[in-house]
């Protein structure tokens, strides 16, 4: 570097330097770890209960109510299970990497996570659609009365769980594809001269 | 626990650069601290993976640069009121000559977070002394680009910080 510009530098370097440095407190920042270390616990922990609480349903269904329709319905639960576990392991390939590489490959893993976060989306529409024609069938052709739904009231939780799930798939696709958005952008501006 | 003494005792060396780092990209004493804490964090998540395939210095520069470039400001949310420390005071600085020099690095960092985010992260890395290899380091770019980033970007902050000054 020419020594008139190493000069500038060092003048520049001296402003930038020159603040006291300000205390810090890490209480704040210890209690965000520790909430951190808790929501992956509880993440995996309600992933776990989920599909535990699925295949308790079914194998109660199974033992309970023994006919034709509670084993295609206890099928239907495993597929579903099976399915999904297998598309969140598959879906995250590759984007384990650790977070200390190069600004470039930061923001092209970053980007690939927001890709696959609008797949996994996609792939929870697919799921849900798949159910709702599995109900569908199970109310035009199954049991009328199906014997672990006891009363008309729970009649409706189908629908507000459908409507929930919408809600948030849609909510999640959206800020997924603004973050994307917003990646593309920053990508964009900083491969200027690259 | 080991990661987390590893952990503090980084904190605690580069808490400067870092808190320098945020202010070249957060105008907002708020936001600063926020970033710093989001930085904090990341690099909390991200040294079990740090192999020494890189310095230290590189490492925790490039987590931090990563996270300052995508961080977004956010309320806090309840209950996490960020305490913003105050600054501690030098003693060996006169009053006057303190007002000018703080005054001086606010020209500059208004000038820096006026850049483009490329000559932005480049401009910031050299102020914390960084060779230019240590740059494309972080970067991820070859030391010829870097040179060309900051030669643009030492023009583009002159520009600026004059623009700053005149109308001071």
């Amino acid at each position: 570097m020419p020594d008139a510009l190493t000069n500038e530098w060092t003048e520049l370097v001296e402003q930038w330097n020159a603040v006291d440095e300000s205390a810090m407190h890490f209480d704040t920042l210890r209690a965000r770890i520790d909430a951190e270390r808790r929501r992956m616990i509880r993440g995996v922990f309600t992933d776990v209960v989920v599909s535990a609480l699925f295949v308790g349903v079914a194998g109660y269904a199974l033992v309970r109510f023994p006919s034709a329709w509670t084993r295609l319905f206890a099928v239907d639960v495993a597929v579903m299970l099976v399915a999904t576990w297998a598309f969140a392991v598959w879906n995250r390939r590759g984007t384990w990497r650790p977070l200390g590489e190069t600004t470039e490959s930061f923001l092209r893993l970053a980007r690939l996570r927001c890709r696959r976060k609008i797949q996994a989306v996609r792939f929870g529409v697919e799921v849900m659609i798949a159910q709702l024609v599995a109900v569908t069938a199970w109310r035009v052709w199954g049991p009328q009365q199906a014997p672990f739904v006891p009363t008309e009231t729970l009649a409706i939780l189908p629908v507000v769980v459908v409507v929930a799930i919408t809600g948030w798939l849609a909510l999640s696709r959206r800020r997924a594809a603004r973050e994307l958005a917003e990646l593309e952008r920053l990508h964009a501006q900083l491969s200027v001269d690259a | 626990m080991a990661h987390d003494q590893h952990f503090e005792r980084v904190a605690y060396a580069y808490r400067g650069a870092l808190q320098r780092l945020a202010a070249a990209y957060e105008p907002d004493a708020h936001e600063q601290e926020d970033l710093v804490q989001d930085i904090l964090f990341a690099l909390w998540r991200a040294l079990p993976s740090f192999r020494g395939e890189c310095s230290e210095r590189t490492f925790v520069y490039r987590v931090a640069h990563n996270r300052a470039l995508t961080h977004r400001r956010r309320l806090p949310r309840r209950g996490e009121e960020l305490a913003r420390a105050d600054a501690v005071a030098d003693p060996r600085a006169d009053p006057a000559e303190r007002a000018e020099a703080v005054q001086r690095r606010e020209y500059l960092l208004d000038a820096v977070r006026r850049l483009p985010p490329a000559y932005r992260q480049a401009v910031t890395l050299r102020l914390e002394d960084l060779s230019n290899a240590e740059i494309g380091e972080v970067l991820g770019v070859n030391e010829n680009t870097v040179a060309i980033r900051l030669t643009r970007a030492r023009k583009a902050l002159a520009e600026l910080m004059h623009e700053e000054w005149s109308n001071a």
